[in-house]
């Protein structure tokens, strides 16, 4: 079962209760000079500092333009190279073992090899969110590439479209589903991979802001940091909740969800 | 299973393509060693038992903080899928906190509980909780509504209902659930070791990298491919053979 | 001294908030099921019968009026009553055997040999004593059905109410499975309320017949009928007698339409 957005719709405003509750208690209980569990009065100062010493807005749009783009190519990559094996049953076959073995590979695990074989530069975060995120994408488009329904085979026979017009009228259309499933999934792998890029390589970003603030002791920055990426966490998911929608709207609901 | 030769064989192809490049001078990376090279490094972490202890540090890192984050997840999962009112003043909290990836968790368990097994825990039980709970959470609800009624005109206790009706109903979903959560468990373990702790697979990838010697790095990074697939493996055949009785 | 009177509902009524709008879907029902008599209950979808039988076992409650069972007012599932539903692959727990399905009613109220007696009965009963090691996904849907009406004999209930048992099988495990449940009714005495919308199964089943219009669910007419028992398939349904109670089930089924 994949993640819904809301569990079971929208859900009662009076849960937020335990959240607010564990802040107040945080707020009071602390002593303000906590080096561990200091109160989120802090996390606020701490904040307005970071925002105010000019350090916190170009790290958060590297971050996120890192992401953005990332996923971007990534969903180009995915998608041509998913039809492609998808289509080829030739393909499939040759590259099963690599693909199941790319695909368990956990994600981590390719940034000191990106950092090995291309240096710390700029583009190694870019390509590191691109070959993460474009696995998932490239499975599932693959998948259903290759499960697209032999019936509409016939009919592009019958309707005599060429190669190029069956494409474009039957198999990218079916593949606007699985692709957005594959998104779904990318999305928060591709926000904690750009994190970890950051944290690993200390290049520009969100993620080595938290560690610089961290090895320096500065507990409430790291609060107020850890509260900015739940935030934006959070619009994300937002903004790829309405994309899907958007973009699934003339699709049937059974296909909204992984087969 | 079938024998896929035309796999087996674009492997072979591939490796013998990247040993030609690397020995040949054909190709620009610096360091990228040769298959061969790979593999006789292999040979010495082998034998001198690095590669072991390192392994088994984060095997069982990954089993501990999956066990506790699957217990963690049942019993909230349980609780929240059984009871519409728990569900209605907590499911807001969940929705809120949910998005926060749990590598951003990694300097804040630093500050708390410095280099250690601890930070590696905490990180991997966070994370790992969430597919847990929400698989549970939602294959409970699933099957809570037609088989409440039967559990009802049955007048069966709420213990056995809980216990002999809806967790094994819902045993597909609380399954997947937990296969989620051990590849969850296993990513932010080795994120936990590459910068937390200096223990286990994760610290040796990026203490090789460190150290420059690319062949020991690709020797676990390698293995590190291995032990997802394993563990994977390993659990698709235990579910398996839980479900073994049903249709 | 044993009350005449199984089932008694008084004034019976369900009033819900459906989106918000309420609606009533039951409305001022009085019934009198007498002790080891066969009652059917007809009428149209969307009449409620499916709601009254959940009110009479204690799945729900009603708005207004009152149900008693045997002298006892109705707040939840009595003991000595069970509801057999119409979807029984659903009701029936598919990860146990046959044996241990038919068993779940009395785990925890009998000892083991006990249990295993009244299960070996309750599966005689139903003519499935060797399919006892099966599971219920290896059985037809008729063997299915029987195995949930066995899990309700083997509590012994002194009330079955059977929601539309028969509404998902073929006409040939139909009529086998009626002439079952009428033997069970003529070796044990259980009283059985049986809702159908097949005015046919309701003649040939029952000792009377209560005419549903609506909505919202009103009784139209109790209908006696007066055949002879033990009914059988092809001589019953041809008596003139038969065709009689038919026509007028039918007709008070239109005339309660038309209210």
């Amino acid at each position: 079962m994949r993640a819904r957005r809301f569990l079971t719709g929208l859900p009662r405003l009076r849960g937020v209760l335990p959240l607010v509750l564990l802040l107040a208690l945080w707020q009071v209980a602390a002593p303000s000079r906590s080096p561990y569990f200091p109160p989120p009065s802090t996390w606020w100062t701490s904040f307005e500092s970071l925002s105010r010493s000019g350090r916190l807005y170009p790290a958060l749009a590297s971050t996120v333009l890192t992401f953005a783009l990332g996923l971007a190519i990534a969903c180009l990559a995915g998608g041509v190279l998913g039809i492609l094996i998808g289509t080829s049953r030739a393909a499939r076959r040759a590259l099963e073992p690599l693909l199941e073995f790319c695909r368990g590979l956990p994600p981590p695990v390719i940034v000191p090899v990106a950092v090995l074989l291309l240096g710390y530069a700029e583009s190694l975060k870019l390509l590191v969110v691109v070959w993460v995120a474009m696995w998932p994408i490239l499975l599932n488009v693959a998948a259903a590439a290759e499960r697209v329904d032999p019936l509409l085979h016939d009919v592009a026979l019958s309707f005599r479209l060429g190669v190029l017009q069956s494409l474009r009228k039957i198999t990218l259309p079916s593949i606007v589903p699985p692709l957005m499933i594959g998104v779904r999934v990318a999305v928060p792998l591709a926000i904690i991979i750009t994190l970890l890029v950051e944290m690993i390589t200390m290049l520009p970003g969100v993620g080595s802001l938290i560690v610089t603030a961290q090895r320096n002791f500065r507990s409430a920055d790291v609060y107020a940091l850890l509260v900015l990426v739940g935030l934006v966490g959070f619009a994300l998911n937002i903004f790829f909740v309405v994309i899907e929608d958007l973009l699934l709207r003339r699709f049937p609901p059974r296909m909204h969800n992984a087969q | 299973m079938r024998f896929n030769l035309a796999g087996t064989l674009t492997i072979v192809v591939m490796l013998v393509l990247w040993e030609i490049a690397v020995r040949g001078g054909l190709v620009t990376f610096e360091y990228l060693p040769a298959p061969s090279a790979i593999l006789v490094a292999s040979w010495t972490l082998l034998r001198s038992g690095e590669l072991a202890a390192q392994t088994l540090h984060t095997i069982g890192a990954v089993i501990l903080g999956w066990v506790i984050a699957s217990a963690l997840g049942l019993a909230l999962g349980l609780a929240l899928g059984y009871s519409r009112t728990a569900r209605s003043w907590v499911e807001a909290s969940l929705e809120l906190l949910r998005p926060l990836p749990g590598i951003a968790f990694l300097p804040v368990a630093l500050l708390i509980f410095n280099f250690s097994l601890e930070t590696e825990l905490a990180v991997m039980v966070y994370a790992s909780v969430w597919p847990v709970l929400i698989n549970t959470m939602g294959g409970i609800m699933n099957v809570a509504t037609r088989l409440h009624d039967v559990a009802r005109t049955l007048r069966l206790t709420p213990m056995r209902t809980v216990t002999r009706l809806l967790i094994p109903a819902a045993a597909p979903s609380i399954i997947v659930g937990c296969r989620l959560g051990l590849g969850t468990a296993l990513v932010m373990a080795i994120i936990a070791e590459m910068l937390g702790n200096p223990h286990g697979l994760g610290y040796a990838v990026v203490s090789e990298l460190q150290a420059m010697q690319p062949e020991r790095m690709f020797v676990y990074v390698l293995v590190i491919g291995f032990l997802a697939l394993a563990l994977n493996a390993a659990l698709v055949a235990a579910s398996r053979l839980m479900l073994r009785n049903r249709g | 001294m044993a009350d005449p009177e199984i089932f008694r509902a008084e004034g019976v009524g369900l009033d819900l908030s459906l989106q918000g709008q309420p609606r009533r879907i039951l409305e001022d029902i009085n019934l009198d099921i007498k002790r080891g008599e066969f009652f059917t209950i007809v009428g149209a979808s969307g009449t409620g019968k499916t709601t009254l039988l959940r009110i009479l076992g204690g799945l729900q409650k009603a708005t207004s009026g009152r149900v008693a069972f045997r002298g006892q007012e109705v707040v939840e599932p009595p003991e000595g009553a069970v509801v057999v539903f119409q979807d029984y692959s659903h009701a029936l727990l598919q990860w146990r055997s046959v044996a241990r399905n038919v068993a779940l009613g009395l785990e925890g109220r009998l000892d083991a040999a006990a249990q295993g007696e009244r299960v070996r009965a309750a599966l005689r009963m139903v003519g499935l004593e060797n399919k006892a090691g099966d599971y219920p996904w290896q059985l037809s849907g008729g063997m299915q059905q029987r195995v949930q009406i066995a899990r309700a004999l083997a509590l012994g209930p002194k009330a079955m109410l059977m929601d539309e048992p028969f509404g998902a099988l073929d006409a040939m495990t139909k009529a086998s499975l009626q002439d079952e449940v009428l033997r069970v009714h003529a070796e044990t005495g259980t009283t059985f309320v049986f809702i159908t919308h097949d005015i046919e199964e309701a003649v040939y089943l029952g000792d009377r017949i209560a005419v549903l219009g609506g909505p919202p669910g009103r009784i139209h007419t109790v209908i006696d009928v007066t055949l002879p028992r033990p009914r059988n398939q092809i001589e019953t349904r041809q008596m003139p007698e038969f065709l009689r109670r038919r026509l007028a089930v039918y007709d008070a089924i239109r005339a309660a339409g038309r209210q």
